[in-house]
């Protein structure tokens, strides 16, 4: 989610919280030793426990997507201002200490939730940008594949075309047509032509993300050279479909990128939700624990 | 034919997460009515989605009159739809599809030719018109989806009123 204007009102009343919750903090840690377990200590406990569950349920609400509870976008602001909230709650109610090892775990995995929220909201903010700006090509991720197949089958055609294009003439009529014109002969140029494509274009073009990250076509500068060799080889009726191969590399290239962005964009949700799942249990067995003895 | 109503997608806003397709899928019985591509204009995506034409086109020759407006902007295909295809063809966006749906655990819902096996509907957005606002653009958590005015927004995005500026003539202009 992009963080705007829009957020205004959330972000004044995040600064709110927190400079009443300070205001009440300071007396309090200088009237008593402040720990988790006095009435303001609960307090603070029970507010952050309130903002986990809160940014839990995000997840519920996105599994219901039509269900009429207030819009995911609502929802969304609430989960990334009220799960940021949660770390000062905590450390107010943990009075900025973590006594025993479960405390010491929560502590912790707070630390993690809310930093890779942090860090997931950066990305989300900063990201669609540059997959809308360096992605021109960018398509419907689950049909990059698909795509790169077809890409793979109009290169192939591409290459056929330079190469019957500039192939000795042959057949009846050859002959004739090669006493009357001097042709040039483009025999060696077009092994070599075919070797590129076959040793370098087509397996770069059919190569995984991963595995094309080793091809020198996968360099924009060296793509270009190696096509610009070739049609300062080659007569101009040769240029337009080695020009078009040229773009095909370059959309790969997109592709490739859109996968990495994609990546980025969702990967950090790998860390994020197992941890808040974790956070979230253990919270739970913490309150149940600290309530009951 | 001009278009009334566009989905547009701010694609500085939008990651991709597809929580549109799958809400306009989940509303209209498993088979999205959406396709988050389609043509952009600065950094907005206008989405295959029907975009509620003035005069639409998809409405002519319809052989059971079942793609029609009720007194209101969206276009609704209703449920006596034959399938037959005619307004796919003649919609010039590639916004309406056919579909097999199942006449088993629909409720009921299609009766035209038996209770059980397969039927073919064509599908179209219809805004979520018994709704408050469309499934696609309630469900986006990154507020990215939305359903415009093309002339109003296209023309604050310029900064200038379109509307206005149809209806001056020329004349006018000039002064």
């Amino acid at each position: 989610m992009r963080i705007d204007s829009t957020h205004r009102p959330w972000l004044w009343f995040s600064i709110a919280l927190i400079a009443v919750s300070t205001a009440i903090y300071i007396p309090y840690a200088r009237m008593t030793t402040p720990a988790g377990s006095t009435a303001v200590g609960l307090t603070f406990g029970v507010i952050a426990l309130g903002f986990m569950v809160f940014a839990a349920l995000l997840s519920l609400r996105k599994r219901y997507r039509i269900m009429r509870i207030g819009s995911a976008r609502v929802w969304m602001k609430a989960h990334l201002w009220l799960g940021t909230l949660a770390l000062p709650m905590v450390l107010f109610h943990a009075a900025f200490h973590a006594r025993g090892l479960l405390a010491f775990i929560l502590m912790t995995l707070t630390f993690i939730v809310v930093f890779s929220g942090i860090y997931g909201a950066y990305l989300q903010h900063t990201l669609p940008t540059r997959m809308f700006r360096e992605v021109p090509y960018e398509t419907i991720y689950d049909q990059i594949g698909v795509i790169q197949q077809q890409l793979a089958a109009e290169a192939r055609q591409h290459a056929t075309n330079v190469t019957q294009m500039l192939a000795p003439a042959s057949g009846a009529g050859a002959t004739v047509t090669m006493t009357l014109v001097e042709i040039p002969e483009y025999g060696t140029e077009v092994a070599a032509f075919d070797t590129f494509f076959d040793t370098r274009v087509e397996p770069y073009l059919q190569a995984e993300r991963k595995k094309a990250i080793g091809m020198d076509l996968r360099h924009s500068a060296d793509a270009a050279r190696a096509f610009e060799d070739y049609r300062k080889l080659f007569p101009p009726t040769a240029w337009p479909p080695i020009t078009a191969l040229e773009d095909i590399c370059s959309e790969k290239r997109q592709l490739d990128h859109q996968i990495r962005l994609h990546h980025w964009l969702h990967g950090w949700l790998l860390i994020h939700l197992p941890i808040s799942a974790a956070l979230f249990l253990l919270a739970f067995i913490h309150a149940v624990v600290a309530l009951h003895y | 034919m001009d278009a009334q109503s566009l989905l547009i997608l701010d694609l500085e806003k939008c990651t991709r997460c597809d929580q549109c397709v799958k809400a306009c899928a989940e509303a209209h019985d498993g088979v999205t009515r959406l396709l988050r591509d389609g043509v952009r204009f600065d950094k907005y995506l206008v989405a295959t989605s029907c975009r509620q034409c003035r005069d639409p086109l998809c409405m002519v020759g319809c052989p059971v009159g079942s793609i029609r407006r009720r007194n209101s902007l969206e276009v609704i295909i209703e449920d006596w739809c034959v399938g037959c295809g005619l307004c796919a063809s003649n919609c010039p966006y590639g916004n309406i599809t056919v579909h097999e749906f199942d006449r088993d655990g629909a409720g009921g819902k299609y009766k035209d030719a038996g209770d059980h096996g397969k039927v073919r509907k064509a599908t179209s957005c219809d805004l979520c018109h018994d709704l408050e606002e469309p499934s696609c653009v309630y469900a986006c958590p990154h507020d990215a989806a939305h359903r415009v005015n093309p002339t109003e927004f296209f023309a604050n995005m310029l900064g200038q009123d379109i509307s206005s500026a149809l209806t001056t003539s020329p004349v006018e202009v000039k002064r």
